[in-house]
């Protein structure tokens, strides 16, 4: 076999298109590959220009790139991406083969010039599979942003509900407890990590309606939703008022996968019920007292009056006159009376000026100290030394202080050694913060503080409500409306008042704040 | 053999024939203008020097075209672009919008071709000039860290060409890296001599 034969027998057995193209153009070898992807059988290629069969190639972009290898050997490299195909060489489909082509410059057998060697490797498969697998990866991509998108969504509404502001509960369909929240873990003394099942749930729940577990029941597998007010038993046994929702939800086929309940802890609710309860009491209270008072005082003065006259004419009948001094003197009482009434329910003349609130503190309370000293009751008083400026009717400050510490004298009376003390202190930041998430209607701190506590026989826990009610009173000589008053005073004077009892110490504290005059 | 200002001057101008027919072929083929310019070349020598160069960030995840050649000179010629500066040549040589998915397909392919023809006309130019007939294998492609890269060639000295490309008023740069032997190289500055000894 000649040597230029087995060169060419060894290009028929590539699996890559070959041709071998003299420094003429003219090509000298087309493999059988190439015979078969093109239909071009090789003696109609063999030994005629390239330029016959593939003009384009003859363009500068492609001559001056053949030129080039013929000339320095450095092999040219046409890639698929660039040119899909260097000459077409057709699929049995239809379409061309998309390759890769390179050219080298080669020496073979009998050419003493140097030869260009074709080789086109087809990548038509992979190419195809490239794009298609550059797709499945963008698809792929697509989803698992989306799936970290839904993820990321998911642990944001799951941390959402943890850190609720309601306690939540999620059943299953099975009624299984499948997650509870840190809230109502927390407020019903449960382990969020471990929540109980829904039996324990549900036996920690109690009304005074028997039916209701019955009813709620009833209305979720309706498909309702249930909506009611319990007690809430946590583990330690203590029990709090709560609205309980519980919503039966669906899933997207209609059909209920889960239940969700909502409980909202009442206790503030009902305090703050209660309290309003209480207002509307005392209004109520405050409107029949004020009106009986004033008509009462208007009476009275009528009486005082014809008293005097009367005193005046019987001068010289020292019985009648007795009697009538003894009448005049029930009548001033009944006047003071009338006074703390007027007081309570705020129709009491207000006359404000700024003062010196421990100056006149501290004169009251050298007076009382006097006048209590053969009484054996220790009076004291501690006024934290800065300014006290108030605005307000010294006249009914007066006569607070005379209630508070006529009231500690009674509670101490029975004692041995009764104590009273009597503070007066600017409150801090941090006490005034949480008086008035208490008190809304207490104005912007500073608060001055008066304290007036006692070692006395103390209030029983269910009276501590009830000692500002006007008639309320313990002792059947005292008319109930010494508190009462002192309550109309503080609100006169825009402050509120608390009593406090502590059942494992002595006596009771009241205290006073009211907002300081800047 | 000592390398001489002129020495590396004449080399500055043989890459700068070399890149010029490069950017003749580049312009053609996607018919649009293409500049191609070698400011300046720099020398390494000596294995730690090579390595020092070749360890710089912006030498780290490049995309590389390289061939071998051999002959009265041999060594390693390679092409380097930092990842950014590839996919915008494409994009501009393709006409794909870079970001797009397609730009991965065409990348490889691409970058081939345009550093076999920057590759082969340095090359080639300077071998010519030096009329020395040179052998050259088939072009490489690779992305990866070009310490790996040519690492593991027993290079001592190292010539490295700052290549500025301009297609369409996009400017990139990258880098033409020539590795010599020593010995190899001794062979580079005689033929430089007999260059510069036929231009006097």
């Amino acid at each position: 076999m000649p040597l230029d034969e087995g060169y060419y027998t060894l290009l028929d057995h590539l699996f890559a298109g070959a041709m071998l193209v003299d420094s003429s153009y003219k090509i000298q070898h087309w493999n059988r590959q190439l015979v078969q992807w093109s239909g071009l059988a090789s003696e109609d290629v063999i030994n005629t220009p390239l330029k016959a069969h593939f003009p384009h190639l003859m363009q500068a972009k492609y001559k001056s790139r053949f030129d080039q290898v013929l000339a320095h050997g450095t092999p040219a490299v046409f890639s698929a991406q660039i040119h899909k195909y260097l000459i077409p060489l057709q699929l049995s489909k239809g379409g061309h083969r998309i390759h890769q082509s390179s050219v080298t410059q080669v020496f073979i057998g009998s050419h003493k010039e140097p030869l260009l060697l074709f080789l086109f490797q087809d990548q038509t498969d992979s190419f195809y599979r490239s794009r298609e697998l550059r797709k499945l990866n963008a698809q792929l991509e697509a989803e698992l942003e989306h799936s970290t998108h839904v993820d990321l969504r998911n642990q944001a509404l799951l941390e959402a509900i943890r850190q609720a502001g309601e306690a939540i509960v999620i059943l299953g369909k099975e009624g299984e407890v499948e997650y509870c929240n840190r809230l109502f873990a927390e407020s019903n003394g449960y382990d969020e990590g471990a929540p109980p099942d829904r039996e324990v749930i549900f036996s920690n729940f109690s009304s005074d309606d028997e039916q209701w577990p019955t009813v709620m029941w009833e209305s979720v597998d309706a498909g309702e939703c249930w909506q009611g007010r319990i007690h809430a038993r946590r583990e330690d046994s203590s029990v709090f008022p709560a609205a309980i929702t519980l919503a039966p939800v669906t899933d997207v086929d209609g059909e209920q996968a889960r239940l969700i309940m909502i409980q909202e802890d009442l206790t503030e609710q009902v305090k703050i019920e209660e309290k309003l309860l209480q207002v509307r009491k005392n209004d109520a209270l405050s409107t029949l007292v004020g009106g009986i008072a004033h008509d009462f005082n208007n009476i009275l003065s009528g009486m005082i009056g014809n008293l005097y006259l009367a005193k005046r004419d019987v001068s010289a009948l020292p019985k009648v006159k007795e009697r009538l001094e003894r009448v005049e003197s029930l009548a001033s009482k009944s006047a003071e009376m009338i006074k703390q009434m007027l007081s309570f329910s705020r129709l009491a003349r207000v006359e404000k000026s700024e003062f010196p609130l421990d100056s006149f503190l501290k004169e009251f309370m050298k007076k009382m100290i006097g006048e209590l000293s053969n009484q054996g009751v220790t009076l004291s008083y501690l006024i934290e030394p800065r300014e006290y400026l108030l605005h307000g009717d010294m006249s009914q400050i007066q006569q607070m202080m005379e209630h508070l510490i006529n009231n500690a004298v009674d509670a101490v009376s029975q004692r041995m050694c009764g104590e009273i003390k009597v503070s007066l202190s600017i409150e801090g930041a941090d006490v005034a913060e949480k008086l008035q998430k208490k008190h809304r209607e207490l104005a912007e701190p500073p608060f001055i503080h008066i304290s007036v506590a006692d070692n006395g026989c103390g209030i029983a826990p269910e009276d501590l409500e009830k000692v500002f009610d006007p008639f309320f009173s313990t002792k059947l000589s005292h008319s109930g409306m010494g508190l009462a008053a002192v309550s109309g005073c503080v609100s006169s004077h825009h402050g509120v008042i608390e009593v406090s009892c502590d059942p494992n110490e002595e006596g009771s504290c009241f205290d006073i704040w009211l907002p300081y005059k800047q | 053999m000592q390398v001489k200002d002129e020495h590396i001057d004449t080399l500055t101008e043989l890459l700068n024939i070399g890149v010029g027919m490069a950017a003749e072929t580049l312009s053609e083929m996607v018919d649009s203008r293409v500049r191609l310019s070698v400011p300046s070349i720099k020398m390494v020598k000596g294995k730690e020097d090579i390595d020092a160069v070749l360890n710089r960030d912006e030498l780290l995840g490049i995309t590389s075209v390289g061939l071998q050649f051999s002959g009265a000179f041999s060594g390693s010629a390679s092409l380097v672009f930092p990842p950014k500066a590839a996919s915008s040549l494409v994009a501009t040589l393709t006409g794909e919008e870079v970001g797009s998915p397609n730009i991965d397909d065409l990348r490889s392919g691409t970058l081939m071709e345009v550093g076999n023809i920057v590759v082969n006309a340095v090359i080639g130019s300077m071998g010519n000039m030096l009329q020395e007939q040179l052998q050259f294998s088939v072009p490489q492609y690779v992305e990866g860290d070009l310490v790996d890269l040519v690492g593991k060639q027993q290079a001592d000295i190292m010539l490295w060409a700052a290549t500025r490309f301009e297609v369409e008023s996009l400017e990139i740069e990258g880098s033409v890296m020539i590795f010599f032997e020593f010995t190899s190289f001794d062979a580079l500055v005689i033929e430089l001599e007999k260059l510069n000894d036929r231009a006097c």
